[in-house]
């Protein structure tokens, strides 16, 4: 009985090293993506386009914007990014988001200079789909698989020049639900930012 | 005793079934779902490059951010031949030198002046990806029979510190840089915990400038030992030759792309002890 205890605790450490994780990015959780982003939208997405420039394929999405979490943005965005398939050619980026008509979804989002697109901050981390369900709206984790390294430097050195330094408050809770989402989301913005200077 | 060793069954099972998924793969002409989901009667092909042989280039400039540029050229460097030096591979990429290139774009076979993989430093402008990711390897190809056309690396120095040697380590450039190789010639993530091609590293890691036996798996199930020669000679010395279908025939292609991990193998020991057991005890 012993032998098989420990047979059985063997298999749970094996198991325990075969976390599902997967381009190489940031590792970001829940705050830290808050942190990050310049602007957080519950959308639905309306149109997804794959275009080609200089010989690469990007994605262009424009996303009908329902509330708005962080920042200040209203009626339609647009996100783009590298890597899509047109009729005769694919760029494929591994560990971008993706994206379909019609999807709901809680969207952390970056504006990088001099552009007037969005882009999805930590890659696929960034994209959370929305599923309705008997207990509201339930965040639905992504399964595009991520090259990650978790975060050592301070958030605030991925934000723009000047805007303060990371977000932080207490232990992170479980979000499952939108409204999880939502109640956090307002709880570190209202916390003032500590500077990394 | 015996609710234990159904106990042990389950389990090992259990563990053996994902187990199959967990291994290297790689990257599809199309998914099942999403993004790249297969259209109307369309397979998935592998992807794969149509040569043998595939020749890179590093931006001059290298980034400001890394006083050393040979350093840095010497790490990149090192990350390609780490997959060039494994014993009987039949698939090289030539470092072809230093270029004044910045563009990392694929200019169509229409065009005369060709096309070239080259790694570049950005550490003004990242528009099209986050700021959060360290460097962006995007390959192109014909989705019809999944050819290569073109793969780029790009690195985030603008908002990352990357560094090359063993001491205060924060983005290791070959660590990266021997992953993001991986997907230009064609591999995708695997889910071995210690292998090079696995989505996951801590910050500050260098062990996966080594490669793992499954990395080496993934490489031979793309480019097989066949006996044919890289021939990176025939190569044109600047721009790459454009995708052609002519091209195909000198490359071979590869079907599998999964095998059992080491944790399935141990769980059919495990199964087979228990019913040996089992059969022992009746």
């Amino acid at each position: 009985m012993k032998r098989a205890l420990a047979v059985l605790t063997l298999i749970g450490l094996l198991a325990a090293t075969t976390v599902v994780w997967a381009t190489t990015v940031v590792k970001l959780d829940f705050d830290q993506l808050v942190a990050a982003s310049d602007v957080i939208i519950v959308g639905h997405i309306a149109t997804v386009k794959a275009f080609e420039q200089n010989g690469r394929v990007f994605t262009r999405v424009e996303v009908r914007v329902d509330e708005t979490l962080k920042g200040a943005v209203a009626g339609k965005l647009e996100i783009v990014h590298i890597g899509g398939r047109t009729d005769d050619l694919v760029t494929r980026v591994h560990g971008m988001p993706s994206f379909e008509v019609g999807e709901h979804a809680l969207l952390f989002l970056e504006q990088p200079r001099s552009v007037k697109h969005f882009v999805v901050t930590g890659l696929a981390q960034g994209k959370i789909a929305l599923e309705k369900s008997n207990e509201g709206v339930k965040l639905v984790p992504g399964t595009e698989p991520l090259h990650t390294v978790p975060l050592k430097m301070p958030t605030g050195d991925l934000r723009p020049a000047g805007d303060g330094g990371e977000l932080r408050l207490g232990t992170p809770p479980k979000i499952e639900t939108l409204d999880d989402a939502r109640r956090r989301i307002r709880a570190l913005l209202l916390t003032p930012a500590t500077s990394n200077e | 005793m015996n609710r234990v060793i159904a106990l042990l069954s389950v389990v090992a099972v259990a563990m053996l079934w994902p187990a199959l998924a967990t291994a290297y793969l790689q990257t599809m002409t199309c998914n099942p779902s999403g993004q790249y989901a297969c259209r109307s009667g369309e397979t998935p092909k592998p992807v794969r490059w149509p040569t043998r042989c595939v020749k890179y280039y590093i931006n001059e400039l290298g980034t400001e951010r890394i006083a050393d540029v040979e350093a840095t050229n010497a790490a990149i460097q090192r990350s390609f031949d780490t997959w060039n030096n494994v014993p009987g591979a039949e698939f090289q990429m030539l470092y072809a030198g230093l270029t004044n290139e910045d563009r990392t774009e694929y200019v169509s076979a229409r065009e005369a002046e060709g096309n070239a993989n080259v790694l570049v430093w950005r550490d003004e402008a990242w528009p099209y990806a986050s700021r959060t990711a360290f460097a962006v390897t995007s390959v192109t190809f014909d989705p019809s029979n999944g050819l290569i056309a073109d793969a780029d690396v790009e690195f985030n120095s603008r908002f990352h510190r990357f560094t090359t040697g063993d001491e205060d380590v924060v983005v290791d450039i070959q660590n990266t840089l021997t992953h993001e190789v991986g997907h230009f010639f064609g591999l995708d993530h695997t889910q071995i915990p210690d292998a090079t091609m696995y989505g996951s590293a801590p910050n500050g890691e260098v062990a996966k400038r080594n490669l793992h036996p499954d990395d080496i798996e993934g490489l031979f199930a793309i480019y097989p030992a066949v006996g044919i020669s890289p021939a990176c000679a025939d190569l044109p010395d600047y721009f790459e030759k454009p995708l052609s279908d002519a091209a195909d025939k000198k490359g071979c292609c590869a079907t599998v792309a999964r095998r059992p991990s080491t944790p399935s193998v141990i769980a059919i020991a495990l199964l087979g002890a228990v019913l040996v057991r089992r059969r022992r005890q009746r």
